[in-house]
């Protein structure tokens, strides 16, 4: 079975490359002009021995190696219809030429986008962590002799900007010896391993102090780069995304809704899942174990080539269905449509099954009561309570 | 593809997890417990729901993995038994598993280690008083009490003041503990704020080093903790707490950080946020597999992106290789059965 793949970051190469390994068809879009995402501009990762480009270009070759997956860039998904086991996309690649291609299962990994909160200070070059990682990897840095980082700004820190302060720190203080100090609200070193690199840290001088609420206006700070952790957004499209495939969000706009069952990769919709930092926040080890078991997902769904369809899905009685289309406007899971019914003669509501997940909220809300969950009819429910 | 087995050892939420995704592959697997019931510590965690609404703890992913468990199968379990020896040849082990007197030899082509971990044990930290003083409560133990108790009834009388003591046994070098637990400072939280939702009067202080605010949802429940004025959070971390029996009070000594000085403060209600340790099983493990484990007594993978271990058939899965969430768990866990599938 095709699966399609939004995103050419690592979390997506790395549910290609599994999926691609266990003989499925895969489609890789990537709507920047080559593969690699975020990682291509860091210099350096925590935790990994190699450079993060290595890393990825490792992944790339072998992705390429696999001659059942195709690799579009600079491409876009501009619509999507069908569902689990049938989607059928449309994809603006290069060009603006259109193509369309069927698949049984999306895995959605957009990654993030970072802001850089607007501040000012006339007495030195504020930096982000974007920045940093290219400067370390450049000759500027060699004249440094005093920076500072400064965390939690407006709000705490996300885990990749934490570690990257973390382990940028010590950097700078072990290969420039040059003075650093860290300003934060929280340490936090609460993954594999992070405390030690936090304590090597302080061991070899780097300072940490404990700051509660910088007003930057009248901060003095005398040092050659301020480094300021970027926010972390959606990434761009996650909306667009959203309106195309309808797969829910959680209150700030990262993909994955509340719901704790959803866990780890599953969305609102049968055969969409997650992968990476589109939904959580954390690590590129995470991010890699997240993306091989988001893959893992739809390879269980797809590799029998048959769908098991719920026993409690819900049923239309079409003779009774007015079209008012209650039903379709309510189903979170995108699972119902209209469609002619050749039993009734007319057109009525359709569930379709395999996408259904039997939550009963169609049948609580249908005006005329044409729609019944199986298992949970009226009349047994009735007869049950007397 | 020849006819494989697997044997998983540790019934938690890890064992119980990878165990499913492998035998829903058709490997038949063996899946040995300790104990007399699976599930772990996940069944004594309670639902952390604050106003109804879902704090995603994650405590209740348990139960649909038990039901499936139980009938699926694939998967051979037992209960009350331990692991006695263990041989490999070639690419296989062979594995005696001890229920009371009796021996089952099992074959297995790989080895899934989810032993979990131990939750601290407070008594070791003598002077926040945990087993003297009858206000001191760890956070599993608040856990359990909710769980089967409901949030009422805690003390005989309504409690006013709240603490909680973050890094019980965490973050400590004194006891060769140099790691974060990860998830105390998730359910501290949580369980605070349920606490102001069953006592609207109470006060809640926090007494921490660093909030481990990891995670997007977390730092929702953060933001939220530090708009309601009834929660305090105090960067210290007492250094001791004492019985005032008058007042059925407990009493703790603090340094202030802001103005340098000493303070003490009377609680009604002191709960230890206890980390997690490296199972107590996991010397016996390590003796009988022959895996590394690293500083603290946690497995070590191979290396800091795989679940594989130095023993060559033996993987790792959950909170045995270093602190983890119900929910990073689980991912975890779903890993650890693609590299098993891959090996097979």
């Amino acid at each position: 079975m095709s699966i399609l793949i939004l995103g050419g970051g690592i979390a997506g190469i790395n549910s290609a490359v599994y999926l691609g390994e266990q003989g499925h068809k895969v489609t890789l879009i990537e709507k920047e002009k080559e593969l690699g995402g975020k990682l291509n501009n860091l210099f350096s990762v925590y935790g990994l021995d190699v450079s993060p480009k290595d890393f990825v270009s490792q992944q790339i070759s072998k992705l390429k190696k696999l001659s059942n997956i195709t690799v579009f860039t600079s491409a876009e998904l501009v619509e999507t219809k069908g569902h689990v086991g049938t989607f059928n996309s449309k994809l603006k690649t290069q060009n603006s030429k259109l193509v369309e291609i069927k698949h049984g299962a999306i895995i959605i990994a957009t990654g993030i986008d970072v802001s850089t909160p607007k501040m000012s200070c006339n007495s030195q070059e504020i930096i982000n962590h974007t920045r940093l990682e290219k400067g370390i990897a450049g000759s500027k840095i060699r004249r440094l002799s005093k920076v500072v980082f400064l965390c939690d700004l407006d709000k705490e820190d996300s885990q990749i900007i934490a570690l990257s302060t973390l382990k940028n720190a010590l950097l700078l203080r072990e290969k420039l010896r040059c003075e650093v100090s860290v300003l934060s609200r929280n340490i936090k070193v609460a993954g594999r391993k992070f405390e030690k690199l936090y304590t090597t840290a302080r061991e070899k001088g780097v300072v940490f102090s404990a700051v509660e609420g910088v007003d930057i206006g009248g901060l003095q700070l005398i040092c050659d780069w301020l480094i300021i952790g970027e926010s972390i957004l959606p990434s761009h499209g996650t909306e667009d995304l959203f309106l195309i495939l309808g797969v829910e969000r959680d209150k700030q706009g990262f993909f994955q809704h509340n719901n704790v069952h959803f866990m780890p990769n599953l969305s609102n919709r049968k055969g969409i899942f997650f992968a990476g930092a589109c939904h959580i926040d954390a690590g590129l080890n995470d991010i890699l174990d997240d993306s091989l078991t988001a893959a893992y997902a739809a390879h269980n769904l797809l590799a029998k080539n048959t769908i098991e369809i719920d026993e409690k899905t819900a049923k239309v009685d079409e003779e009774k269905c007015a079209l008012c289309l209650t039903c379709i406007r309510s189903c979170p899971h995108k699972a119902i449509d209209i469609e002619f019914s050749r039993e009734a003669g007319k057109k009525a509501a359709r569930i379709i099954e395999e996408a259904c997940f039997g939550c009963g909220i169609c049948a609580s809300l249908c005006p005329a009561s044409a729609i019944q969950l199986r298992e949970y009819e009226d009349e047994k429910i009735l007869k049950l309570i007397g | 593809m020849k006819h494989k087995n697997v044997l998983v050892v540790g019934a938690g939420i890890a064992g119980i997890t990878t165990a499913l995704e492998i035998a829903d592959r058709g490997i038949t697997v063996h899946l040995v417990e300790r104990d007399s019931s699976i599930g772990g510590h996940v069944k004594r965690f309670c639902c952390k729901a604050v106003d109804d609404v879902c704090t995603k703890c994650g405590a209740c992913l348990l139960k649909d993995r038990i039901d499936r468990i139980k009938i699926h199968p694939n998967i051979k379990i037992y209960l009350s038994s331990n692991i006695s020896d263990i041989s490999k040849s070639k690419d296989k082990f062979f594995v005696q598993i001890k229920h009371s007197n009796k021996i089952n030899p099992v074959e297995a082509d790989a080895i899934i280690i989810a032993t979990g971990f131990t939750p601290f044990d407070a008594t070791s930290k003598g002077r926040f008083g945990y087993g003297r003083i009858p206000y001191v409560f760890t956070g599993l133990d608040i856990e359990e009490h909710f769980k089967e108790k409901g949030k009422f009834n805690l003390l005989d009388e309504i409690p006013k003041r709240v603490a909680f003591i973050q890094c019980v046994g965490s973050r400590d070098e004194h006891l060769n503990k140099g790691y974060c637990s990860r998830v105390c400072c998730r359910y501290a939280l949580r369980l605070a704020m349920m606490i102001r939702e069953a006592f609207p009067e109470v006060k809640v202080d926090i007494f921490y080093m660093d909030i481990q605010s990891s995670g997007k949802e977390f730092n929702m429940l953060y933001d939220q903790c530090k708009d309601d004025s009834k929660i305090e959070f105090i960067k210290s971390i007492p250094t001791k707490a004492q019985e005032i029996p008058e007042t059925k009070s407990v009493r703790v000594l603090y340094e202030d950080m802001t103005e340098t000085k000493l303070v003490e403060k009377d609680y009604d209600l002191l709960v230890l946020s206890i980390g997690i340790m490296p199972s107590k099983d996991n010397q016996i493990i390590e003796s009988l597999f022959g895996i590394n484990t690293d500083e603290f007594g946690f497995f070590e993978p191979v290396d800091n992106f795989s679940t594989r271990t130095n023993v060559q058939g033996v993987f790792l899965s959950g909170v045995c290789e270093g602190p983890k969430s119900i929910s990073e768990t689980i991912r975890h866990a779903e890993k650890t059965a693609v590299d098993v599938m891959e090996y097979l």
